[in-house]
């Protein structure tokens, strides 16, 4: 994502400096250029006391000695200079010079300076009147507060932009790095931001610890989320206690299985078995043992079963296996009485020795029925015919398909 | 005569090498033509300050140009007399030449070697006006002002 120049925070804090020092630099620059102009006027009123002094001994022999020649010569002098307007020397009595730039010069509006006789320095013998060029005095004490007040305002934008590049450099660029860094950081994922040796011990590195802790804790929800889905899954397909296939599992297998036994040309058998005499045991010894009991059970199906087939649990004590790929229907009259063996041995737990045993319905598709919820039913069927007549037994659902059909 | 004016030299010369106790007098002189009697010391310090070139000869008179004499420009006689004079010390003196001399308009005092040299050429030139130490003075000249120091 690219920051907008405006919504740069360098942008920004230099904008907001700039607001701020710019109010501030109006009533400063207002002061510094008052400041600045009357100190140039005090600096050029000084300044023409000075030159007064370098004159004046020479001015008071003119005036003294009545000696024109001197008196101009001063004149010339001071009106080289041009904060100087016009000058006049004039003496106590009629002796009188003076000279200026424009012909009406107002003499009242000048300063005044005393001269002294060069042999009594007591005695006052004239004045040197200095008329000052305002305008032009005027216009270098403007020039000058001017020049002071751009300096200042110079120095307060190079400030500003001082500040608002150290603030990228500072902060922002590694928080634009920071960012770029999560671009690749997927939550739950192991990586992490690298915290920077400069950075260790600022506000950049603390940012980054933080976020790499929220990773962390992140990394560890989303497992454990992930973890409890695949569980919930597993839970809603397979019995919580013995870990088989639920019906729901099993039907899929079964409808899969026929699909794929329709292609091959093979068979697939149903087997429908329930426990004889688990309710006894149930009822004697209680659930826990029961559910012990019916743990073993299950383990004893899967043991004598291939990978392909599938036992699943649909009930208390019923269970369903579905043998795929069969070659034929005695194939599976093998397994019944493998299972059947392997349920009638005894069963020890919990320091009892338990006998059990199972009837087991058989139906075989698609010799009895292509319909795989007939093919369950006539399983269920010759179950109960088993369970009816002998114990431990088993038998083809072969007469009911023939009957309903 | 010959013996007299050898003696005044003498003591003319012995008091210019003494110290200017024994000089306690300094005589302003003019020619004995010129017709003004007595000045002010303020007159003589604005001739030799170049403030007027002309003799105070009272109204109706003709004027008289006057040609100042000076002694020698660091001599301690020099000093006596401008102190006594109007308070001004050589330096500010020399000073206020300089700066007067600087227009070109006006000629600082001529200078003369000795009191004797002053005294003959105020003898010798009726707008001549000059000072020696008292002690030298002779009625060949005219004395216009008696200056204690």
């Amino acid at each position: 994502m690219k920051v907008s120049a405006f919504k740069s925070l360098d942008v920004r804090l230099a904008l907001i400096v700039a607001v701020i020092l710019l109010t501030f630099s109006v009533v400063a620059g207002f002061f510094t250029y008052n400041y600045s102009y009357q100190r140039y006027l005090g600096l050029a009123d000084e300044q023409q006391k000075q030159i007064v002094r370098t004159v004046q001994a020479q001015a008071e022999v003119a005036v003294y000695a009545s000696n024109e020649a001197i008196a101009r010569g001063v004149l010339e002098g001071l009106l080289a200079t041009p904060s100087i307007l016009a000058a006049r020397i004039e003496s106590t009595d009629i002796f009188k010079i003076e000279l200026g730039s424009r012909s009406k010069i107002n003499f009242g509006a000048g300063k005044t300076y005393p001269l002294f006789s060069p042999v009594n320095h007591l005695e006052a013998i004239g004045v040197l009147v200095i008329v000052s060029n305002a305008d032009w005095v005027g216009g270098e004490a403007k020039e000058a507060a001017i020049f002071q007040t751009m300096l200042m305002l110079l120095e307060i934008l190079i400030a500003v932009l001082i500040v608002a590049i150290v603030l990228r450099i500072m902060v922002l660029n590694p928080i634009f790095r920071l960012s770029e860094g999560m671009v690749t950081i997927q939550p739950g994922s192991s990586l992490r931001l690298d915290v920077e040796e400069k950075h260790k011990m600022d506000q950049i590195g603390l940012l980054s610890n933080r976020i790499n802790a929220t990773l962390d804790s992140a990394e560890v929800a989303i497992n454990e989320a992930k973890a409890q889905r695949n569980e919930l899954e597993r839970l809603s397909t397979h019995d919580y206690l013995t870990g088989l296939p639920t019906m729901r599992l099993a039907e899929d297998r079964l409808r899969v299985a026929c699909l794929n036994a329709t292609r091959s040309k093979e068979k697939v058998a149903l087997l429908f078995i329930d426990l004889d005499g688990f309710k006894s045991v149930n009822d004697t010894y209680g659930h826990e043992l029961g559910d012990e009991t019916l743990k073993e059970v299950a383990k004893r199906l899967r043991e004598n079963l291939r990978a392909e087939d599938t036992a699943a649990r649909i009930g208390g004590d019923e269970f369903i296996v579905i043998l795929a790929k069969l070659p034929d229907a005695e194939a599976s009259e093998l397994v019944a009485k493998k299972i059947n063996m392997a349920l009638s041995l005894p069963f020890e737990i919990s320091g009892h020795s338990l006998l059990l045993g199972g009837s087991i319905g058989i139906a075989i598709f698609p010799d009895h029925t292509s319909d795989a919820g007939m093919l369950r039913h006539l399983a269920d069927s010759a179950m109960y015919k088993v369970k009816k007549s002998e114990k431990g037994g088993y038998l083809f659902g072969e007469y009911e398909s023939k009957l309903i059909a | 005569m010959r013996v007299s004016s050898t003696i005044q030299t003498l003591i003319c010369l012995t008091c210019l090498t003494w110290s200017l106790e024994t000089c306690a007098e300094i005589v302003v002189i003019v020619n004995q033509k010129n017709p003004v009697q007595t000045m002010t010391p303020r007159q003589i310090s604005d001739l030799y300050l170049g403030r007027t070139r002309h003799f105070d000869t009272g109204k109706g008179n003709a004027s008289l140009a006057a040609v100042v004499y000076e002694q020698p420009k660091n001599s301690p006689l020099r000093e006596a007399f401008f102190h006594a004079l109007n308070g001004m010390s050589v330096d500010r003196v020399n000073a206020y030449w300089a700066r007067l001399r600087f227009s070109g308009e006006v000629l600082p005092p001529k200078t003369l070697t000795d009191s004797l040299a002053a005294l003959e050429t105020v003898q010798r030139d009726r707008n001549a006006i000059s000072y020696v130490d008292s002690s030298v003075v002779s009625k060949s000249v005219k004395i216009v002002l008696r200056l204690k120091d």
